[in-house]
């Protein structure tokens, strides 16, 4: 990553921001008034561009050192298969394979530690809401 | 002022209030252990749970996971010198060299000793002051609130780490940006929903928690590979050696009084407070002692210090008061002046409970520290996944929504792009937090005045707050002065 991405990033955001504020719709009424709903996001976007081409000019030092983006990017994959997977196998079973793929992804071998702790982790969640707490949660479009 | 006390007493003693408060105080200390998580993660990981109790519980529940995990953090410190929090790092200074030189447990009794003496302390002060304060802020009305808001936001800049204002500015100005989404307050017309009927309730304060801190956290250990740090058991000898109760009575006197004060100051808050101290008592002693003890009894007294503009103006002072205003929202109780006659029973019981919660500390955590120490040992590759998941599904038992956590899973990527960039996240959050109270404000404000903006600077009290953000606004161009002017 070098020293203006970010803050180049940074005003790539602010100019989309005030793009999408001055298309905030406003009511024939509060057109004139000091303060309506466009004022305060177009003043929030203007100082964010100003403080990132600031930044952008002088540039941010980033950290370095070595980064291991692979297990970030495993985790990120685990984390969408979950998200997508809730509407189809429930909350629960989605949160037992959630967290064996990302204890194994991440490394873990031990048999007591890879099974247990998912399937103990997803027992004690749906006991503690929906059988204590009385949360209803759809079970999801595969058991429904 | 007796009759809250007496109100607030009987809202902390009800036996199950202090059960919650010590769960909450043995929550916050294991997971202000945990390496790289901090008060800010363990209130977030909290809020699920917070949201099935009754409002004055949850509250007392987050308060002592809020100084649990200010607490627990020094255990971190000292025993692997990788505080959890940033309030701590001072007490590693000391702390570890006397943990590695076989004194782990003398060093951990002083860091316990300390904090309670720090947060008992801060909760006197408090149970002084807070009552006076928010009488007197029933005066305010919607143009000084508009200005107190402001002031809270500059003092970000003011407080700033050196090199950080930019960074901490723009922090700031993009929660107050997430905070615009959704539909207007005033009109209801749809703002950067992007024809999404999911945001237009805008998007959750538990969502933007989760995502910059403890999914953002996660990500940020994911990415930093297996960091053996030699590591120091704690023993079962925890106690303190003959000698350190007198030498560190001033130690903890002086540096609770300042504690506290620092705590109140908005945007400056506990890691403030306990660097000035340790950094103040190296004038008075090079005792390594003192030097345990000046930080932890400042942490633990600023936490305390900074219940003090939460709960009588509704304005946080830091990033893990906005945290804890954002629970209270949730939670149907409404800071500010209005909260001592609204709702005495949350205003005074949350002050009270802060007694027991020092003791449950002292008594239930100093024991217990040889046990609770080999949480510390969790690998990585088994903490991760488990902050992940609690995170993720926190979320999604508040909103339902899987959009929701797509969108947490953007912002975290975000913040973490932000983090690796030296930006310092609770700004943002800060930000998100007063978007919505400071747009709602300023509106009233300028109906209340015809659309004049001479309303902000018409009465004495406005003027000085006005002066105040003035003052806080040039603070970093007059030190850019008094440096250059140094130099020549």
């Amino acid at each position: 990553m070098t020293r203006r991405l970010v803050p180049l990033a940074i005003l790539a955001v602010a100019g989309v921001y005030l793009w999408a504020a001055l298309r905030v719709p406003l009511d024939p009424w509060s057109i004139d008034e000091s303060v309506n709903a466009r004022t305060l996001p177009l003043a929030y976007g203007a100082l964010l561009a100003l403080f990132g081409a600031g930044l952008a000019l002088r540039g941010v030092p980033v950290a370095t050192g070595a980064r291991r983006y692979g297990p970030l990017g495993a985790m990120t994959a685990c984390i969408l298969a979950f998200v997508a997977a809730i509407p189809f196998a429930g909350l629960w079973p989605s949160l037992a394979l959630f967290l064996l793929a990302a204890l194994a992804v991440l490394g873990e071998r031990r048999p007591p530690v890879l099974c247990g702790a998912p399937l103990g982790t997803a027992a004690a969640g749906w006991g503690l809401v929906e059988l204590l707490l009385g949360v209803y949660i759809h079970p999801g479009s595969w058991w429904a | 002022m007796w009759e809250g006390i007496a109100t607030g007493l009987a809202t902390a003693l009800d036996p199950a209030n202090l059960a919650w408060v010590a769960a909450g105080c043995v929550a916050g200390t294991l997971i202000g252990m945990l390496p790289g998580l901090g008060p800010i993660t363990a209130i977030a990981l909290m809020i699920p749970i917070s949201y099935s109790m009754d409002p004055a519980a949850g509250l007392i529940m987050m308060a002592g996971v809020y100084y649990g995990a200010v607490f627990g953090g020094s255990t971190s410190s000292i025993l692997i010198n990788a505080p959890g929090v940033a309030s701590t790092v001072a007490t590693s200074f000391d702390g570890y060299p006397m943990a590695r030189g076989g004194q782990a447990g003398r060093a951990l009794a002083l860091a316990a000793y300390a904090s309670f003496t720090g947060g008992v302390f801060g909760a006197f002060a408090l149970l002084l002051f807070a009552g006076m304060l928010a009488s007197w802020a029933t005066a305010f009305q919607s143009p000084d609130y508009t200005l107190v808001l402001i002031l809270a936001l500059s003092s970000i800049a003011a407080f700033a780490e050196h090199g950080q204002v930019a960074r901490s500015c723009v922090a700031a100005l993009l929660g107050l940006m997430l905070g615009t989404v959704g539909a207007d307050p005033e009109s209801g017309v749809p703002r950067f929903t992007f024809g999404r009927l999911d945001l237009m309730d805008g998007i959750a304060f538990i969502l933007v928690a989760m995502a910059t801190f403890a999914l953002a956290d996660a990500f940020h250990l994911l990415t930093r590979g297996a960091e053996e740090t030699p590591e120091t058991r704690a023993g079962r000898n925890v106690r303190l050696a003959p000698g350190d109760a007198r030498a560190i009575a001033p130690t903890l006197g002086r540096n609770s009084v300042l504690g506290f004060l620092v705590g109140v100051l908005p945007g400056a808050g506990a890691t403030l407070a306990s660097f000035f101290a340790h950094t103040f008592e190296k004038r008075f002693t090079p005792n390594p002692a003192c030097g345990i003890a000046a930080p932890e009894s400042a942490n633990n007294a600023a936490c305390m210090g900074s219940f003090v503009p939460l709960l009588t103006l509704g304005i946080p002072g830091s990033g893990t008061t906005a945290v804890l205003l954002g629970v209270m929202l949730s939670l149907g109780i409404q800071p500010g002046p209005r909260l001592l006659t609204a709702d005495p029973g949350a205003f005074w019981g949350v002050i009270v409970s802060m007694f027991a919660g020092n003791l449950v500390l002292l008594a239930l955590n100093l024991p217990l520290i040889p046990y609770l120490s080999r949480l510390i040992r969790i690998s990585r590759p088994v903490l991760i996944p488990f902050v992940v998941a609690f995170s993720l599904v926190g979320v999604y038992l508040t909103t339902l929504n899987d959009f929701d956590l797509y969108l947490m899973v953007a912002l975290a990527a975000g913040a973490l792009v932000l983090r690796w960039a030296g930006f310092p996240l609770a700004p943002l959050l800060l930000g998100f937090i007063l978007s919505g109270m400071l747009e709602e404000n300023l509106r009233r404000t300028l109906y209340l005045a015809d659309g004049s903006w001479g309303i902000l600077v018409e009465r004495p009290l406005t003027v000085v707050l006005a002066g105040a953000c003035a003052l806080v606004w040039t603070g970093p161009l007059r030190r850019r002065f008094r440096q250059s002017s140094g130099n020549r």
